[in-house]
């Protein structure tokens, strides 16, 4: 009956191996799209999926890349191709951001036939060009695979084949799990990988390297609900600490800790200042320094606002943990105590711990870390929990804190005292941000792979619907 | 620089079309310091220290190997319906992949003409190597009236059978995976009772169970459709078995335990560890028991090492080979011992009769300490981490530790019952046999175990007293009847009356036996009764016997004789050296020489014995068993001479 099994047998060395027919990864995610070639470590192309929109009389002039979109030019705006939710939203932008990322750094854009490069052009010959664009296409070598979250569903899935098939001209397409390509950059197919992005923490059970649907549990307290708490805690301290971000420092000169800064702010004509948009994203940018040099997990035991066992609270304990330095764009800096380090995190594991204000709202208990990984496992079959809680994936920017693994085995091990739990975390920060994209990179350069891909015939015989029958 | 100045010495031309290059060259590499220069000069004699080297390009590397491009090549893959051509890279004339073009089989022929159609398809792109990794669970197939008649279920519908059976082939029997996609939705009936079925269609949830259950119900069956349990392969047999066993709610219960297993708290989860930590350490320590069980058992089962040949194990003799070979020992050791024993002997009256049993302690030790090396085997066998032997295991493998005589060397159980039953005599030995039918015990034991044939020779032993007795009883019978008869002849001559009555009485019963039992014996000869008394002093130190003994001789022999005996024994103790010598030759000459010889007889049969199979001491026994003539002789004297009262 049971002819699919895999044999026990160890395949034969040559029969890993993998076979690499040009293959593009594509990592779309709410931070960054990450794109590159299978088969390789790391993707060579990493572009914010922020865009910058600068409105001109003939419409509007669209920025895409670091290069262009941290320039205060006059009137721009920051937008995301990328909802809250870590889905696309703005699907047109996203194909030429996506485009840009690909092209800009990874193939060129296809040179036409002479005739038709527009050097010779005397007339317009539409017949004519209308096969040319065939051939114009951009990805016409290049089959694509994209990775889409755990919950993305609906027609939302069916996009991406639509640009690839459609815009690019890509001979063959795959969608996939990012959860599952983690699970496989882990070199694991059953695992229960934990994704901290900038838009949502994500928990996805993969069995067999295919994703348990009910099994996928998230909650909004990723990095840019941390960033939002950093924001939280310099408001709410008193005084207040200043947030300004680089462009607007025209000069600064150094000043004591603590004290007021002494910088020269930049100054913008009318009608000319960049969209507060813009401001806000460049602000992110100092907060994203400020939660890789000063931000850090409290590494318990317990909780934060827990006592500890020697009496008094952790939050005294904390406070004789070291502290570190941060000092603004504008010269002001401070030392900022461990409870201080501590606390814009801790929400994760204990949202009582959150800061919190009219417009930002205590988070529930059910979107901490702990809680979702409960919910998640209490959806999948009980059999493979253990097997899952024996291969916790973790993954993503916002998991890259000092001391997190080790605090979330600790509230695991709460959770499950029964259970043998093991979190299976790269040391290396460029792989842990990159989980997903290299787990495409593995698979999209299998040999085995070669029949999964979905081709443009059959895109063409059955439409975009294929993406349901076939990326399951 | 070295050249130039050079040519500046000697006046040359300084730019030499030659000299360029050199001067081209020198600082690059060598140019030669102040100090080398002298010591160039020196080595040369001033030779111009001048090097030309043409200049050179580094040349081209002669590599063995054309240089052979990468190309990239299109290739197809047959598991895949619709042609796809990917491309990948391969040096050009490597035999791609798999290197067989795509098969163009009459099955095949469809995707290969849909290849065809397929502007990029060429026919003769290579297969990808990877095809052959397309394996299909194979779905349970059945036709609606199969369906109808086998397959109908009150909990389930066909469609919603049908998507089941689908779902599962679609991910592989990954009934995990299918639980979590498990999603159907009932289609829209005919809109004629649309109404109706509007309420009644409602997805029921399935569990993962109930999946199973159907899914394998459906399965075997339909196996058992296409091919009847009769003409399975085993491999079908046994799925189809697995599917028919499946229980649902057993396995809903398991689930039930597993999930309460995953919410132990940390104690019951310390205790378990705890306990399975215990029950780990018990495991192992009876595991080592049982290892350390098996290894003495090896060890008792191997043959013995050469070193424990002088030991008193008897499983190296049980060859052929191992008997000659010991009987070579023996008759070593038998020349060493006889030499000793003599010394034992004279010590031994030297130091007195008095001297028991318990003085030879010392000797007997030495001498197996000297003979055997007992002792040190055992030190041996300590230091190998062998333990002695238990109670049960010596009884059991017959280990015994005499303290007392050892008939000496391999003996064989079997002949200790032959010679048990054998007494000197003949008559004796049949009456031994008949005595032994009579308790029906038979000739040859059923089982002669160490402990079984101590009892035989027991029982013979006892027999023999018996015998004995009996046959000193009759004696005194008769003699008495004699004497009384005498007495009443003496005293018939005063009234001959009472003679005939007396007579008369005896005649009775028991005087027919004892004086059947007194001819027998007369028939027997003088050497017969030796024997006899050799048997007891042999066996026995039965002063009864011996006294039979004596009393038999005091028959034939007269009193003086018999302290003659005593006296010529105790003589020939002292001179101790005749009896080593020539034992056999005596035994002969004892026997026929009849009673003066009887004693001397007794011992050297004894001596005879011990010197054929024991490294063990006979001493005590023998000297005791001298003591015992002795004292039986004299205690016959003492019976003698009150007999020779009575008769006088
Ligand atoms: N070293 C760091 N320490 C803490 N946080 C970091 C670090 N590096 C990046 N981050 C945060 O991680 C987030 C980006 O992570 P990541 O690239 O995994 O997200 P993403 O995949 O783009 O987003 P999502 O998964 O939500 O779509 C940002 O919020 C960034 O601030
Ligand atoms: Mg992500």
């Amino acid at each position: 009956m049971a002819t699919g099994q895999a044999s026990t047998k160890p395949p034969d060395a040559n029969e890993y191996g993998g076979d690499e027919i040009s293959a593009l990864v594509l990592d779309p995610g709410y931070s960054t799209v990450r794109a590159g070639f299978a088969g390789e470590d790391v993707p060579k192309s990493v572009v914010p999926s922020y865009y910058g929109v600068i409105p001109t009389d003939s419409g509007n002039k669209i920025l895409f890349g670091d290069n262009s979109i941290h320039t205060p030019l006059p009137r721009i705006s920051i937008r995301n191709v990328m909802s809250k939710e870590g889905t696309v939203e703005d699907w047109d932008t996203a194909a030429n951001l996506w485009e840009y990322a690909i092209t800009s750094r990874l193939t060129n854009a296809k040179p036409g036939p002479l005739a038709y490069n527009g050097l010779n052009d005397t007339e317009n010959d539409d017949v004519k060009m209308e096969g040319v664009e065939e051939q114009e296409k951009p990805l016409r070598d290049n089959p694509i695979l994209m990775t889409e979250t755990g919950w993305n569903a609906g027609k939302d899935r069916e996009r991406g084949i639509e640009i690839a098939m459609e815009s690019w001209g890509s001979p063959a397409y795959w969608l996939a799990r990012n959860g599952v390509l983690t699970s496989f950059a882990a070199g694991k197919s059953s695992a229960l990988v934990v994704d901290l992005g900038a838009s949502s923490i994500s928990i996805t059970p993969v069995h067999d390297g295919l994703i348990l649907k009910k099994g996928v549990a998230r909650s909004p307290l990723a990095g840019n609900f941390i960033s939002q708490q950093i924001r939280l805690m310099f408001s709410q301290s008193q005084p207040p600490i200043p947030l300004t971000p680089h462009y607007l420092v025209a000069s600064k000169t150094p000043v004591d800790a603590g004290t007021p800064s002494q910088a020269t702010l930049r100054t913008f004509a009318p009608n000319t200042e960049p969209d507060h948009s813009f401001r806000l994203f460049q602000e992110e940018r100092v907060l994203t320094e400020f939660k890789e040099s000063v931000v850090a997990v409290w590494p318990g035991p317990g909780r934060l606002s827990g006592h500890a066992q020697s009496g008094g609270t952790n939050m005294d304990i904390a406070r004789q943990h070291p502290g570190k330095p941060f000092e603004m764009p504008d010269g002001w800096n401070q030392m900022f105590g461990a409870q201080d380090r501590y606390r814009p995190i801790e929400a994760l594991f204990d949202p009582k711990m959150a800061l919190s204000d009219a417009d930002n709202p205590q988070p529930s208990a059910s979107q901490t870390v702990g809680a979702l990984i409960q919910s998640s496992l209490s959806q999948v079959d009980v059999d493979i929990r253990p097997a899952l809680l024996a291969a916790v994936v973790v993954t993503g920017g916002s998991s890259l804190y000092q001391g997190f693994t080790d605090r979330l085995n600790q509230e695991l091990n709460l959770i499950y005292p029964g259970v043998r739990v093991r979190i299976n975390a790269s040391g290396n920060a460029v792989e842990r941000k990159f989980g997903s994209w290299i787990g495409g990179s593995i698979l999209a350069s299998l040999g085995t792979f070669h029949q999964m891909w979905i081709s443009k015939k059959e895109y063409d015989e059955q439409g975009p619907g294929i993406i349901e029958k076939r990326c399951k | 620089m070295m050249g130039s100045d050079a040519r500046d010495v000697m006046g040359l031309p300084s730019a030499a079309p030659k000299a360029t290059p050199a001067k081209v060259q020198k600082p690059k590499g060598r140019g030669p310091t102040g100090m080398i220069r002298e010591v160039l000069d020196l080595k040369y004699e001033g030779a111009p220290p001048i090097s030309i080297v043409a200049p050179k390009f580094k040349e081209k590397p002669k590599l063995p190997f054309k240089p052979r491009p990468w190309e990239e090549t299109p290739f197809g893959n047959s598991a895949r319906k619709d042609g796809l051509i990917l491309r990948h890279w391969r040096r050009k004339g490597d035999v791609v992949n798999g290197g067989s073009a795509m098969p163009v089989t009459p099955a095949d022929s469809n995707a290969a003409s849909e290849m065809e159609q397929d502007d990029k398809a060429t026919p003769a792109v290579p297969d990808s190597y990877w095809a052959k990794y397309n394996v299909k669970v194979e779905r349970p197939q059945y036709t609606d009236e199969q369906y109808e008649t086998h397959l109908k279920s009150e909990n389930w519908s066909k469609e919603e059978t049908d998507y089941l059976v689908d779902l599962a082939t679609e991910f592989d029997l990954r009934w995990i995976v299918i639980a979590d996609r498990y999603d159907y939705i009932p289609s829209e009936k005919p809109k004629t009772d649309e109404d109706s079925m509007a309420v009644t269609l409602q997805a029921k949830p399935r569990t993962q169970e109930d999946m199973k259950a159907r899914y394998y119900d459906v399965a075997a069956k339909t196996m058992v459709l296409h091919n009847p349990l009769s003409s399975m392969s085993s491999t079908e047999f046994d799925a189809h078995e697995k599917m028919t066993k499946y229980d649902p709610i057993r396995e809903t219960q398991r689930k039930r335990y597993a999930e309460q297993l995953m919410h132990r708290t940390k104690e019951e989860k310390d205790e378990e560890e705890y306990l399975l930590r215990e029950l780990s350490r018990i495991v192992s320590s009876q595991e080592k028991l049982s290892q350390e069980r098996k290894a003495l058992y090896d060890r008792l089962e191997a043959a013995p090492s050469s070193a424990r040949a002088e030991s008193y194990s008897t499983s190296m003799h049980s060859t052929s080979q191992g008997l000659t070979q010991l009987m070579q020992n023996l008759l070593t050791q038998n020349k060493n011992k006889e030499l000793e024993k003599k010394e034992k002997r004279r010590s031994l009256l030297e130091g007195g009769e008095t001297a028991g049993p318990s003085s030879f302690h010392p000797m007997d030790r030495s001498q197996r300490q000297s003979l055997s090396s007992a002792p040190h085997g055992q030190r041996l066998s300590d230091a190998t981490g062998r333990r002695p032997l238990t109670q049960q295991e010596q009884r059991k493998y017959g280990v015994s530790h005499p303290n007392e005589r050892l008939t000496g060397g391999i003996q064989f159980r079997h002949e200790r019952i032959t010679k048990a039953g054998q007494a000197k005599s003949g008559v004796q030995t049949s009456r031994i046999g008949a005595a032994l039918t009579e308790l029906k015990i038979p000739p040859r034991l059923v089982m002669p175990t160490a402990k079984v044939v101590t009892e035989y020779e027991r029982l013979i032993e006892s027999i023999k007293h018996l015998l004995e007795v009996r046959k000193v009883s009759e004696k005194v019978e008769g003699e008495i009847k004699v004497l009384v008869a005498q007495k009443e002849q003496a005293e018939a001559k005063d009234r001959g009356e009472e003679i005939k009555q007396e007579e008369g009485q005896s005649g009775g019963l028991e005087e027919g036996e004892t004086q059947n039992e007194g001819e027998r014996e007369g028939d027997d000869n003088d050497e017969d009764e030796e024997k006899d008394a050799e048997g007891e002093k042999e066996d026995s130190d039965d002063e009864e016997g011996g006294r039979g003994e004596s009393e038999n001789d005091e028959d034939e022999d007269a009193e003086g004789e018999v302290d003659d005996n005593v006296v010529a024994d105790e003589v020939r103790d002292l001179q101790g050296d005749e009896d080593a010598e020539g034992e056999e030759q005596e035994d002969e000459d004892g026997e026929g020489d009849g009673n003066e010889n009887m004693e001397e007889d007794a011992e050297g049969e004894n001596e005879d014995e011990d010197a054929a199979s024991s490294r063990e001491s006979p001493a005590p026994t023998t000297k005791s068993e001298g003591m015992h003539k002795r004292s039986a002789s004299v205690m016959s004297l003492v019976s003698n001479r009150s007999s020779k009262r009575q008769k006088k």
